[in-house]
């Protein structure tokens, strides 16, 4: 979780910097140099591109102006050049604009591109003179961007020299220079510049760019003018140009309520299609002064603006438009009748519902099937019984709507008929539709007596019938929910353990843990056992709970799992929730050979994600005075493997580095065969083996053999051939002066 | 005088496309134009670009719309192209769907009203700017901008442009987030106290791959795709998704993949669209944010109610509620239960969204995710993701979006744009 001193590259470039010291100068410490000075030592040494990149990368994080030499020069290289150019544009001082100025002539193409674009973000308004000859490039990239630039340093000068450009430009540059126009009155306008903006904004819109630039502009200066701008937002809208129309329709909504009364007072002017289009921004608006105007238009206008109308009357509507709208529902245009059903399911006020009611007694067929869709979309409880007799009709349309419906509007009141429905019509054709409604209307009611209801109601019922009931428990939830499907569960009756067992497996809180272990471990059917197995995993994996009850379960469910897959859900529970806990159980499934591979990687996994134990004070365990080299040994094990930063990770390597011992070079070894840990582990072996060697030389060329056998990185496989030889070597000497 | 009929002027709007949590609902075809069908004048023209994987699914939700025809796709993949002008051919019933390798060309055609932007997401802002400076309307899948700079940078130059603009966070668009969210916002939970937003693990690769030989650009032009990410040299893996895991590629140490969704939903629970978190701590496996009006906004990737992927929970001091993509809900209070709506689509379905998208295209009104609103949940995301980078509590002043007393953190608020996109 803590953002490492020195990024991946700094580990890398400075492995590559410092191992011959380190393998070379006996430990000796490091001074330590800070970040920037340790970043420019990259850039201006033969290291490769990767580590040059990320050494911008780590100064435009920490870089300061020693760093711009170092930069500046490679701002002209293909690859490394964005990377500098970056690290110089967060880079403080002066130094860095001087230096991107500088670049400007020495650079063509992309590379000056770039250049500018820093330019800009560092605002750098001293290089306005170097900048203006570029808007005459043959180069149209460059011209572009020299424009932009100009437009992103927001100043008066550039505003004019933008305003200039743009009767002198060619065609083809003009569009990028009119956007750059717009991007300098954006900067003016932030420093409080609104006139010298709208100026900019409207020099764009008298000028031959395309279209959209120039509508662009009209909004901008709309916007920049705020209730100022009423006169041109009724010029827009009555511009005859479709794109200020366009824009006028956007800018109505931020201008607000003044604008609806604009847009009302111009509405009958406007062909139809636009009509209709204006209502829908006198809905956004929400101004309910200009309801006349909609309604009038949902009563007598063309189609398409009826149907507009109709919507906008369900923003700004109450129930004293229902009248208007319930004829609409009528209506012989379907499109008009279905946006009025669905305007009135979205009407506000509380009269709505008791018309809505109404029309579920209508004698019109039509009107009570919109009647039925609308309480159900706007929940209605006291349209329940009406729906019930309803759900009977013999009319199907009529039926099926009803039935639908009750699942949003039935409460635990209505529970006891809507079982007699389920049990009416258990082997109809309209079951599977009463039992979706049953179960979404259970998942609504009170938990423990909606489930007390259905377990009352499954009493002396066959067994299909009782599974229709229980069903809806698992959206029910709760204690009384949970005992009567684990009651199914254990009720030795094939039909219903199957669906208990089923539902079990989707229950949505932990409480069904210990139920879901005592089935596992009591049923005696081998499918349903592997089925509540299942589920008991699921709720480690998935639901909510302490660690120490996620572990428990995971415990019990290694103890009871007689199948690999069952184990494999296990080890990725463990991977999820990395705890020490789960290392063990992990560790300990390592000896199980058909997971053996999946444990392992579960192991390097938790490892990994383990969170450090409480660090109370600044200097890490293993870095503390007086104390064995073995104890040493044992905290840096543990900052290795549980640390509180990747750079206590790594202190801790450099620790076991700096104090040699058989035991530290024994975990190293453990570490190599770890992909995350392999470099650091072969850099201590190689550093180390030599001193481990005179009190144990055969462990020593073993692990120096191990770092063969397992790195591809070729300078520590050197660096660990040169110390084989050298214990080799001393294991000869000592012999031959002997002979 | 009143603007004359031109084929922009669109007979058709849905005023629920604008409605907070109203959910669009799709134009009858019947208004359209005879028989169903849309006059070829009153169709939305889109382009693609980046059309693979969910740029590919988008994509074919936005071809059935009947006031929509997709004339043309982009992406650095030959045979990508090729696969999505097929489908787009076969549906549109001819085979006049243009193929462009660099999407700059599809921008320039005048033709083309929208874009839909589903490229890695290294390149959707520079993309979705590019676009917009073209005078196109943009659906852009998220994360939008992978840095606080590009986002801000993003948002201005879709408000400067005044086009139409949609994250694809769809979320917004489907009922259950939006009850769970209204239940929020009415008092029905009492007063707010925590929220909670699933996110996905987090990680900071940033090594390089060992390079092999590029591609022949007509087959994968590597230079484009790349784009704005900083130079590296070729491996076949980052075009294959592996780019996903690599920082350069993608945002917020992965944080928005999933956070741009429901920080998102977060947000607008909490009142919260216009501003951001203040604060942000990492704690364990959480990262813990403070709204100024005390709100708690927790981000973590476990500890859910299994209601499906990307879930959200928001608490107040009488109640909570839960849910995800399933479309099931959960709450605490049995006042609550007798509400709440049916599942209707899956969380990753983005049909209604798009519906919201074109019907504000048309009518030029504000679509649900908006610039302004994936300008402040994706600085929040991208606040905490540099929370849990750096490990310290980090503060930020949510109107100038810059942190408080924190050099480090605020340089880390823009990243490398590598030339010549630099917008």
């Amino acid at each position: 979780m803590h953002y490492p001193k020195y990024s991946k590259y700094a580990l890398a470039s400075l492995a590559a910097l410092l191992l011959p010291v380190i393998l070379f100068a006996q430990q000796t410490t490091q001074p330590s140099q800070d970040e920037t000075v340790q970043a420019i030592s990259v850039l201006t040494s033969a290291a490769d591109v990767f580590d040059k990149a990320m050494a911008c990368r780590q100064l435009s994080l920490h870089g300061d102006p020693r760093a711009v030499p170092a930069l500046s020069t490679l701002l002209s290289d293909r690859k490394l050049g964005n990377y500098a150019r970056t690290a110089l544009e967060t880079t403080p001082g002066q130094e860095a604009s001087t230096a991107l100025r500088e670049a400007i002539p020495e650079l063509q193409g992309d590379l000056l591109i770039g250049v500018l674009g820093s330019i800009g973000v560092r605002r750098d308004v001293a290089a306005i003179d170097a900048i203006v000859p570029l808007l005459g490039q043959d180069n149209q990239a460059v011209a572009e961007a020299a424009a932009r630039t100009l437009g992103h340093l927001g100043t008066p000068s550039t505003a004019d020299l933008l305003r200039k450009r743009l009767s002198e430009a060619t065609p083809k540059f003009r569009p990028a220079v009119g956007n750059a126009c717009l991007i300098c009155a954006q900067r003016l306008a932030e420093q409080g510049e609104r006139e010298q903006a709208v100026a900019l904004c409207d020099a764009v819109q008298d000028s031959d760019v395309p279209e959209h630039i120039r509508a662009a502009a009209a909004y901008n200066a709309i916007q920049l003018l705020g209730n100022d701008a009423l006169p041109r937002l009724i010029e827009a809208l009555n511009s005859g140009r479709e794109s200020h129309f366009r824009i006028a329709l956007k800018a109505a909504r931020d201008l607000g309520v003044d604008a609806s009364a604009e847009i009302v007072a111009q509405f009958a002017k406007h062909p139809p299609e636009q009509q209709a289009l204006l209502l829908v921004a006198l809905g956004d608006i929400g101004n309910q002064t200009a309801l006349p105007t909609v309604v009038e238009a949902a009563k007598n206008g063309k189609p398409n603006v009826r149907i507009q109308a109709v919507r906008t009357l369900a923003k700004l509507g109450d129930a004293a438009v229902v009248p208007v709208l319930v004829k609409a529902v009528t209506d012989s245009d379907s499109s008009v009748a279905d946006a009025a059903r669905a305007a009135i399911a979205a009407l506000q006020g509380s009269q709505v519902n008791a018309a809505v009611i109404a029309m579920l007694n209508s004698a019109e067929a039509s009107i009570v099937v919109s009647a039925i869709d609308i309480t159900s979309q706007r929940n209605i409880p006291s349209a329940t019984p009406t729906l019930l007799r309803l759900a009977r009709d013999e009319v199907m349309t009529t039926r099926r709507a009803a039935i639908r419906a009750l699942a949003q509007t039935a409460t635990l009141d209505h529970l006891p008929e809507l079982i007699d429905l389920t049990l009416e019509t258990l082997r109809l054709e309209d079951a599977s539709m009463v039992q979706k409604t049953l179960v979404a209307a259970c998942g609504r009611m009170p938990p423990e007596e909606c489930a007390q209801t259905l377990a009352n109601a499954m009493t002396d019922l066959p067994p299909e019938a009782k599974v229709a009931l229980l069903e809806p428990l698992v959206a029910v939830g709760g204690t009384r929910a949970l005992q009567t499907v684990v009651t199914a569960a254990k009720s030795n009756n094939e039909v219903m353990e199957d669906a208990a067992t089923r539902i079990l497996g989707k229950w949505l809180t932990a409480d069904a843990a210990p139920e879901l272990l005592d089935l596992t471990q009591t049923l005696s059917h081998g499918k349903y056992k592997t089925r509540t197995l299942r589920a008991y995993i699921r709720i480690a994996r998935q639901l909510n709970m302490t660690n120490d009850e996620r572990m428990e379960v995971c415990r019990n469910a290694i103890a009871l799992a007689n199948r690999d897959a069952e184990k494999e859900l296990v080890l990725e529970v463990l991977q999820r929730y990395p705890t020490p806990t789960g290392l063990q159980l992990a560790q300990a499934m390592l000896q199980d050979k058909r997971v053996k591979e999946i444990a392992q990687s579960t192991i390097a996994s938790i490892s990994s994600g383990l969170e450090a134990p409480d660090a109370d004070t600044t200097v890490p365990p293993f870095a503390r005075e007086n104390m064995t080299l073995r104890d040493r040994v044992a905290e840096c094990r543990n900052a290795v493997i549980f640390p509180q930063s990747e750079e206590e990770r790594r202190h801790a390597f450099e620790t076991l580095r700096q104090y040699p011992a058989p035991e530290g070079l024994a975990f190293a070894v453990t570490l190599l065969s770890h992909k995350m840990y392999e470099q650091q582990a072969s850099t201590t072996i190689v550093s180390i083996a030599s001193k481990v060697a005179m009190k144990d030389r055969q462990k020593s060329q073993r692990a120096l053999q191990q770092v063969l056998h397992m790195t591809t990185n070729v300078k520590l496989r050197q660096a660990a051939e040169q110390q084989l030889a050298l214990i080799q070597a001393s294991d000869t000497q000592p012999r031959a002066a002997a002979d | 005088m009143p603007p004359t009929k031109t084929r922009r002027i669109f007979l058709k709007t849905t005023a629920a496309a604008s409605a907070g949590f109203a959910v669009p609902t799709i134009v009858p075809s019947s208004v359209l134009g005879l028989d169903g069908k849309v006059p070829p004048s009153e169709r939305i023209l889109l382009g693609g670009i980046g059309i693979w994987h969910r740029g590919s699914y988008v994509l074919s939700t936005m071809m059935v719309q009947p006031d929509v025809r997709v004339v043309a796709v982009s992406d650095v993949r030959s045979d990508r192209r090729l696969a999505v002008k097929a489908v787009a051919d076969r549906h549109n019933g001819d085979n006049q769907c243009a193929m462009y390798r660099d999407f700059r060309e599809l921008l320039s055609r005048s033709d083309i009203d929208a874009v839909l932007i589903a490229t890695g997401d290294r390149w959707h802002a520079h993309a979705a700017m590019l676009a917009a400076n073209a005078g196109k309307d943009v659906y852009c899948e998220k994360p939008c901008a992978i840095s606080i700079a590009l986002t801000q940078a993003l948002a201005d130059t879709i408000r400067r442009t005044g086009c139409v603009f949609q994250a694809g966070t769809q979320r917004r668009n489907i009922s259950n987030f939006a009850h769970a969210v209204r239940l929020a916002q009415s008092g029905k939970l009492g007063n707010l106290q925590t929220l909670y937003a699933h996110i996905s693990g987090l990680e900071d690769n940033q090594n390089w791959l060992p390079a092999q030989p590029e591609p022949d650009p007509e087959e994968i032009d590597w230079n484009l795709w790349l784009g704005p990410a900083p130079w590296r040299p070729f491996n076949q893996a980052y075009v294959d998704r592996e780019w996903r895991k690599h920082y350069d590629f993608s945002a917020g140490y992965r944080l928005l993949g999933l956070g741009s969704h429901t920080v998102d939903l977060c947000q607008w629970a909490n009142n919260a669209d216009g501003t951001t978190p203040i604060e942000y701590t990492v704690h364990g496996n959480e990262i813990v944010c403070r709204y100024a009006n005390g709100v708690k906004l927790i981000m973590r990737s476990s500890g859910w109610l299994g209601l499906g992927g990307c879930p959200v929970r928001f608490e107040g001091d009488e109640g909570w509620v839960e849910t995800g993509d399933s479309g099931r809900m959960a709450v605490s209070l049995d006042s609550l239960r007798a509400n709440l709506p049916a599942p209707a689509l899956y969380g990753t379905a983005p049909e209604m969204h798009v519906r919201d998208f074109f019907d504000c295209v048309k009518s030029r009104a504000k679509p649900a995710t908006n610039e302004k609103i994936m300008r402040k949940s994706h600085i929040a995301c991208h606040a905490a993701a540099l929370a849990w980078k750096l490990g310290r509590k980090l503060t930020l002043d949510p109107v100038t979006e810059e942190f408080v007393d924190d050099d480090e953190a605020n340089r880390m608020r823009s990243r490398i744009a590598r030339e010549p996109w630099i917008i």
